[in-house]
């Protein structure tokens, strides 16, 4: 089920938060949404959901047009927002089943059991939501948007605040669903981008500056970036035929960076180069991905 | 609109809400009949529950703003109204349901009064000489009453951003709606004229229209009119407030 936005424009007041905003989420894909803050992302998402409407343009599911149909829509999709809000003050059973019922699930109480039992809830179902942890209120938000089985999920930034442990449970949750489902997630953060997704959609100033494939990023530019610092100047020579650098530039007399599709031979490399020279190594930075540097051209 | 309503009734005894607008009603209800001397059935020589129809507009017009306040106000406070909007529910069934579950509250706290009506039924001398026709059109009035307070709360909860904000909107209202076209008409320059066609606008002018226990189709169109009006304004209020 494939979702495509058409020329999307919308004002809040005298700012124009989308400018014609075209681009299409593929049946089975996930297709990370980036942008820097007040790029259009949310406002985006809210109106594939149906929450918000545009002032021009169009949103359509398998052809069907969201403006025409905004039931069906909303049958079709699942949607996480931002913030995840929740009723505290219910169980998480008890939430899940009163939210599934508008969309008349058959056998609600089994579809809920199943799903606390597939996002990891089924230890906290006697606890109030207002009892759980950050990460956990975040699997009975996703728990939530799964009830009656959408083929769209949009999901507004649904890693943001997580531990890294939480991160990595998410993430892999989103990836699973995503061989199934079409998926439109938000995050700031690249390497989840190239970890999950496989086309990455970059949004400024409420336009689409760049349709990546990210895998296609990753194959053409897989080179890897870092910087080395030495406590002594170091000469041009020494550098000179060194396996698996493909890229090499003298920043200052003490730094080198280099750029290598095979990190662990270059970094020996580097480290015998210290090692001959007597030369000792005092920092090494990875350099920033290829998504950042991507990301940084279109959205400055 | 049945998952809007059981959630909303719930959330009422959740947050004590509920227990607290019922047992406040109750309370002062109870005190104005049986206690407080001005007032107390008990110390009269009539049997009449009018105290209590009197009394009972007033009490609602503070306590059913406090019960509607949040119904919209907070979910969008909390964020909870954009999944609601984004489920296939209707604002239409979002509205109702959420009315219907503030009204549901307030019937709850008018049935333990009928405990007052049993109470003067056997202190009527001869036993039951109490005007039953009358006390039965009062509640009529009551409920029609209640369910027009309701839809003036909910849609000032779909005005206010603010549970306070849609408090204080929600009772001033209601209050020109009970009392104030009754107030206007006494302006001396409709009196004679058109006040008691300012004063048929009022709430307050049809309740005391179905309390003597002759119900008026008139009457009861009157406060269906003013709920499907405040029921059709706050949708607009709820689908504006998407654009």
């Amino acid at each position: 089920m494939s979702v495509v936005v058409k020329d999307l424009v919308k004002h809040y007041g005298d700012t124009k938060a989308l400018n014609g905003l075209c681009f299409e989420a593929e049946k089975s894909t996930i297709t990370g949404f980036l942008g820097p803050n007040g790029a259009g992302k949310t406002t985006t998402m809210k109106i594939i959901s149906g929450y918000l409407t545009a002032d021009s343009g169009v949103v359509t599911i398998n052809g069907i047009s969201l403006s025409e149909d905004p039931i069906y829509g909303r049958k079709k999709i699942g949607y996480l927002p931002e913030n995840n809000p929740l009723y505290p003050s219910l169980y998480v059973p008890e939430y899940l089943k009163s939210m599934g019922k508008p969309y008349n699930i058959p056998q609600l109480d089994k579809r809920v059991q199943l799903l606390m039992e597939r996002v990891g809830l089924s230890d906290h179902q006697h606890k109030k939501i207002g009892a759980l942890s950050k990460g956990l209120k975040q699997r009975v938000g996703l728990a939530r948007t799964l009830l009656h089985d959408p083929e769209v999920l949009i999901l507004d930034e649904p890693t943001t605040g997580l531990d890294p442990n939480q991160l990595v449970e998410i993430r892999s949750l989103i990836a699973e669903l995503g061989k199934e489902k079409t998926i439109i997630f938000s995050t700031h953060i690249m390497q989840e981008i190239q970890a999950i997704c496989q086309k990455a959609v970059i949004i400024s100033q409420g336009k689409v500056a760049a349709n990546v494939n990210v895998k296609e990023i990753d194959i053409q530019n897989s080179l890897k970036q870092f910087e080395f610092e030495f406590a002594n100047p170091i000469s041009v020579e020494s550098f000179k035929d060194l396996p698996e650098i493909v890229e090499i530039e003298f920043v200052t007399e003490y730094k080198v960076r280099i750029g290598t599709p095979n990190e662990r031979a270059a970094k020996m490399a580097l480290f015998n180069v210290a090692a001959h020279l007597k030369n000792p190594l005092m920092n090494i930075n990875t350099l920033q991905t290829n998504m950042e540097e991507i990301f940084h051209k279109l959205t400055q | 609109m049945i998952s809007i309503f059981e959630r909303e009734f719930k959330h009422f005894f959740d947050s004590t809400i509920g227990m607290m607008v019922v047992g406040v009603f109750l309370l002062i209800t109870s005190l104005f009949l049986f206690v407080f001397p001005d007032s107390s059935i008990l110390l009269s020589p009539y049997v009449s529950l009018d105290i209590f129809f009197d009394l009972a507009p007033s009490l609602f017009l503070f306590l059913i703003p406090a019960i509607t306040m949040r119904s919209i106000a907070e979910e969008r406070q909390d964020g909870t109204l954009e999944v609601l909007l984004t489920q296939p529910i209707r604002s239409f069934e979002l509205i109702v349901g959420k009315l219907l579950a503030s009204w549901t509250l307030v019937l709850l706290a008018l049935i333990p009064t009928v405990a007052f009506y049993i109470t003067l039924y056997h202190l009527g001398d001869p036993k039951g000489n109490i005007d039953s026709g009358a006390i039965l059109g009062s509640y009529l009035g009551l409920v029609l009453l209640a369910l027009s307070y309701c839809s003036i709360g909910v849609f000032a909860s779909t005005i206010a951003d603010n549970q306070i904000v849609a408090y204080i909107f929600g009772t001033l209202l209601a209050f020109l709606f009970f009392y104030g076209f009754y107030y206007f008409s006494l302006l001396p320059v409709v009196v004679g004229q058109i006040d008691e066609l300012i004063q048929m606008f009022g709430m307050d002018y049809h309740y005391r229209s179905i309390s003597r226990g002759v119900i008026d189709f008139r009457d009861v169109c009157y406060f269906f009119s003013m709920v499907a009006f405040f029921v059709f304004a706050a949708i607009l209020m709820v689908e504006r407030k998407k654009q």
